[in-house]
Parts: structure tokens; sequence; C-alpha cells
């Protein structure tokens, strides 16, 4: 039991850094949140997996869920605001470096 | 279990030095904020870490509050956003 919860630990821990690496390494923000957003709710739903394989007992599964649940409805939901006002500014800003219409 | 929690800690640390660098950096607001929400992700993570290396679980309420703020910062940075501010 011990085993499973520190290899859910450590392979949370390197989804965490798998994260930050996408943060630095892509280009646009919507990269950014793609590289983002996925890796973070993996992490900590596998960090909190751990937490109850490491004291297996309902007091500690309830506040657990509960975590684990508001984390996955509330990162999808920040994620989808970020992404409309990126995808906003984006297409905006394609508009504007358009070049110049041809009868001028 | 020392190692595994040591390995564990650099793993996380790596991580944050990352999400603090494009913090930093991020051209614009959207960049901070997603690396902000990925920063808080990985508090989050560091206390369940503790929690577990210290046998000790009465940090469970923090996660909590952690998670509805990352929720609550981002949300409004990214619904007031102007568009054009760097």
């Amino acid at each position: 039991m011990d085993v499973a919860a520190a290899a859910c630990l450590v392979l949370g821990a390197g989804l965490a850094l798998s994260a930050g690496a996408g943060l630095v390494r892509f280009r646009t923000t919507l990269d950014r949140m793609h590289a983002g957003t996925k890796p973070q709710v993996l992490s900590v739903l596998l960090v909190l997996v751990a937490m109850w394989l490491h004291r297996p007992t309902w007091w500690n599964a309830g506040p657990l869920l509960i975590v684990g649940a508001s984390q996955v409805i509330t990162v999808s939901v920040a994620a989808y605001m970020v992404a409309r006002a990126a995808y906003s500014r984006q297409s905006s800003r394609d508009e504007t470096e358009m070049p110049p219409s041809e009868e001028d | 279990m020392t190692a595994v929690y040591l390995v564990t800690m650099a793993l996380l640390a790596c991580g944050a030095a990352a999400a603090l660098w494009r913090v930093g950096r991020g051209p614009s607001m959207l960049d901070r904020a997603v690396a902000l929400d990925v920063l808080t992700s990985l508090s989050m993570c560091a206390v369940g870490l503790f929690a577990v290396v210290r046998d000790d679980y009465s940090d469970l309420p923090v996660l909590q509050v952690l998670s509805l703020l990352g929720f609550v910062g981002s949300v409004s940075l990214a619904r007031f956003f102007p568009g054009r501010s760097r």
C-alpha cells in the first residue's frame, strides 16, 4: 500500500514538472494552456490518491473526494474562461494584421 | 521512503521554478493567469505531500481553500481582461 502511495506521489510530481516544462517551452497562450491544465489536474488527483492510500479510512475519503471533484470542475471552468479570452484576443489580433484591401 | 519524498519534492520544486519563470516572463496577463493556476495546483501537491510526509492530515481544508482560490483568481482575471494591456 505504501509503495503504491509512493508511486502515485512520484508520478504526480512528474506530471507537475511536465506542466511546468510545457509552460516554459510552448509559444502561444493556447499551447501553454494545453500543456499546463491537463497534467495539473492529473497531478493533483494522483497526490490525493496517494494521500488516501497512505491512510485509507472513510474519514479521509470524504474530504479528499470533495477536493478532487472541486478541482476537476473548477479547473475546467477556469481553463474555458482563459481560453475564450485568449482566443478572442488572438483572432482580433489576426484581423488587425490583415493586409490592406486592394482598392487602396 | 525518504528518497522518494526527496525526489518528489525536487520534481515539484523544478515545476514551480518553471511556472514562476513564466509568471515573470509571460508576455500577456493570460499567460500569467495560466502560470499562476499551475503554481496553485503545485502548492496543492506540496501541501498533500507534506501531509503524507508528516503523517498529519489536518491540512485537508487548506487543499479545499487553495482549489477554490485558484479558480476565483484565474476566472476573474480572464473575465475582466481588457484584451490589449500587456
